[in-house]
């Protein structure tokens, strides 16, 4: 072996050594403050919960609560952009510190991540579908073409229970066009930002017929394992349910809205 | 025998943590299944198609007419020279509306599906360079050939059937079966437009059971295999169309 | 009717910048890309005629998994089970999306640029490699100062092929995450609520990369040409 060769293997030994070098993982709420910032992952075209201005700037209920959440740490708050199929990776990676999405709390999702409770909201499954369908109950839906988002917890539900032929696109704009198109009769997505998007004009062909049905509530979410974050989101959380900080948002985002689960939940926090 | 294999990958799960859920559970397998039929579906149909599209091309290119030859030229090299995933999307979300018919409830559905969609568009994508590779095989047929072919008084139609094509099928086979592989390859990015095959069904799947690495290995693997039984297939083919006395 | 086109012209050309600036990075993935792909491809192409037999199982082994796995899927591989991040020593280097994505089609160039190097070097007449060996080369010194120099014309036009079709590859990225040019068509698309916009904007970039690649197209077919062996 060459002089060359050998330093070449010693370099590549030496490198792959250091990255296989144990994670030794701080807390996170110590990275976080030697960050002074927090990473959120957090949606950017999901109305109302986090959506953009023509700015470019990101708002909405989640991004709401996101900047509690960075007030309380003392930091900066970021929010990264995901998406349903690829924000619980970016926080197992460690690319985001929490998930703040609108992201609805599941059992499988529970065995990946720590789910802060209570939650901070509520949505189910409901449909956007096009009026001369006549879909008037979710049974209707059988063998017909359903557009979906991918990476929803109640795509495969509808299927299995429904008989609905879902097709499954990366983005909600991708599902919309999709819909307008005619390539599908519905598009099955979360209720509360389905009602918002009947208030377009463009949707005045189209209509939100059915109950919603497996409602989850929406959580953030952090990694597991992260105690100290976890209880503090915990405390908080409680707080904003006894302060009424929960109801204001809802009146904010959801104006005239008052959903059951709010009130249950403003009880129960008391 | 079916249930002890299920009961063994859900052993493995709870065991090591390896979710490899296309194994024990029915609906996922199900799916897998049907992702891996539509893939293999696709790339037949479209092998098919882009080979008619060549040996119709090469044909045409070799007419007399210049305008029907600058014709294909525009069309090769315009499909040669962009991305098929933009043509994709330009076909289904572009065109795709613009071919639509009220259905029985009113609503305007277009006559082309997403599977069509993508059917067309690769077809089309490869036969442009089908065409190609015919006509560099057409080239090598040599000239005493096309003109004992027309000294026995076949048209010119019927010399390309009978005597060229045979002949620049053959030699142009290698540069064929490798284009072919790569259209087999290709039908993946069809994943764009929802149709439903491995790597769409597989995304489906690791959204509801979250275990991306073991699904996305899954399906790293299953390309491999379905794409080198394509490829023993074509050297297969390759040898049963030898000629003594003919090709390399 | 002359009016309503009219003023989608306008709106192209009003996003025009926006839409070179997308264009601009996939440029920029493609050229890190193919350096990547051909120095790796050179390498692993050289590997596969080795006198060493691991190194040649090797090689053959990479070259043939790597070209029979789709582009996309080898995309996903890398965006979704590569790291974010990784340590070296205290610091985490953080690798960005692009990156992820720019190696993945690098590897899968790369098996290509493979199979065109030991074609290539196995198209040198062996009576090079002897006449070297007679003037005592090493297996080495023959390789590099005799064999690949030579390959290096003929290699040229199929390297400027691969070249094409990893630009042509770029939007692929935007599946997997990555903001290019795909994802202004999005962006324009959901900005400006009219539905005429779909096809015009879509052949708008169709034809973006239709002036990028033609021209070197062309190039191809005239080297090809000029480097064509008479017989």
């Amino acid at each position: 072996m060459t002089m060359l060769t050998r330093t070449c293997l010693r370099a590549l030994l030496a490198g792959s050594l250091a990255l296989l070098a144990s994670h030794a993982m701080a807390d996170a709420i110590d990275d976080i403050k030697a960050r002074g910032t927090l990473l959120v992952g957090g949606k950017t075209d999901y109305k109302p919960f986090g959506y953009r201005e023509p700015s470019g700037k990101v708002v909405g209920f989640s991004v709401d609560l996101a900047q509690r959440v960075a007030d309380k740490l003392g930091v900066k708050v970021e929010i990264v952009p995901t998406t349903a199929a690829n924000q619980l990776q970016f926080l197992e990676q460690g690319k985001v510190d929490v998930v703040i999405a609108a992201m609805n709390d599941t059992p499988e999702r529970r065995k990946i991540v720590y789910v802060v409770e209570p939650g901070y909201y509520a949505s189910g499954a409901s449909v956007l579908a096009v009026k001369t369908a006549r879909i008037q109950k979710w049974e209707d839906l059988k063998g017909q073409k359903v557009c979906a988002a991918q990476g929803a917890y109640f795509n495969r539900a509808v299927q299995e229970r429904y008989g609905a032929d879902i097709i499954a696109f990366k983005a909600p704009t991708e599902a919309y066009n999709a819909l307008r198109n005619g390539n599908c009769s519905a598009f099955v997505y979360d209720d509360n930002t389905l009602t918002l998007k009947l208030e377009e004009p463009e949707w005045a062909g189209y209509e939100v017929p059915l109950k919603s049905i497996m409602p989850q509530p929406v959580a953030m979410a952090v990694r597991l394992g992260e105690e100290r974050f976890h209880a503090l989101l915990t405390s908080l959380s409680n707080e904003w349910y006894k302060t009424g900080v929960i109801v204001q948002l809802e009146d904010k985002w959801f104006p005239g809205k008052k959903s059951t689960f709010v009130q249950d939940m403003v009880a129960k926090y008391r | 025998m079916t249930e002890s294999i299920a009961g063994w990958f859900k052993h493995l799960h709870e065991r090591t943590g390896i979710n490899l859920t296309v194994f024990y559970d029915a609906f996922d397998a199900a799916r897998f299944v049907a992702g891996v039929a539509t893939t293999i579906e696709l790339a037949l149909i479209c092998v098919i198609l882009s080979l008619v599209i060549g040996l119709g091309g090469v044909i045409v290119q070799g007419s007399r007419s210049r305008l029907l030859k600058a014709v294909v030229n525009a069309y090769i090299q315009f499909f040669r020279n962009t991305p098929s995933l933009i043509q994709l999307y330009f076909f289904y979300f572009g065109l795709g509306p613009l071919i639509a018919l009220p259905n029985a409830s009113g609503q305007s559905v277009p006559l082309v599906s997403n599977f069509a969609w993508a059917a067309i568009c690769f077809s089309i994508y490869a036969g442009a360079f089908n065409i190609e590779i015919f006509r560099a095989g057409v080239e090598a047929v040599s000239r005493s050939t096309v003109e004992a072919a027309e000294a026995l008084g076949y048209t010119r139609l019927k010399s390309y059937i009978h005597v060229i094509l045979p002949l620049a099928f053959r030699y142009s086979f290698p540069a064929f079966s490798n284009n072919m592989v790569n259209l087999t390859k290709l039908t993946s990015v069809s994943y764009a437009i929802a149709v439903p095959e491995i790597l769409y069904a597989s995304s489906q799947i690791w959204s509801d059971a979250l275990n991306v690495p073991e699904m996305m290995n899954i399906v790293l693997v299953s390309y491999v295999l379905i794409v080198s039984v394509f490829v023993y297939a074509m050297g297969r083919i390759e040898r049963a169309l030898r000629l003594p006395g003919v090709g390399i | 009717m002359s009016a309503g086109k009219e003023t989608i012209l306008a709106v192209l050309v009003n996003w025009t910048p926006y839409i070179l600036k997308g264009f601009a990075i996939n440029v920029f993935i493609s050229i890190v890309s193919m350096a990547l792909a051909t120095v790796l491809g050179v390498v692993v192409g050289v590997g596969q005629i080795s006198t060493n037999r691991a190194v040649r199982s090797v090689c053959w082994a990479f070259t043939n998994f790597f070209r029979n796995a789709p582009w996309l899927v080898l995309l996903f591989y890398c965006m979704l089970l590569l790291p974010f991040q990784f340590r070296v020593g205290g610091v985490a280097v953080a690798i960005p999306d692009w990156a992820k994505a720019t190696l993945g089609i690098a590897i899968a160039a790369a098996a290509n640029m493979s199979d065109l190097v030991r074609g290539a070097i196995q198209s040198i007449p062996t009576g090079q490699w002897e006449s070297a060996e007679s003037l005592a080369f090493t297996r080495r010194q023959t390789l590099f100062l005799v064999i690949l120099p030579q390959c290096i014309k003929r290699l040229l036009p199929p390297w400027m092929n691969l070249y094409a079709l990893v630009m042509v590859s770029t939007p692929l990225c935007a599946i997997v995450g990555v903001n290019e040019i795909m994802t202004v068509a999005a962006d324009i698309l959901a900005a400006n609520t009219r539905h005429d916009l779909l096809i015009p904007v879509y052949f708008y970039i169709l034809l973006l990369f239709f002036f990028y690649c033609y021209p070197i197209a062309r190039m191809t077919q005239r080297l090809e040409r000029r480097f064509a062996v008479i017989g």
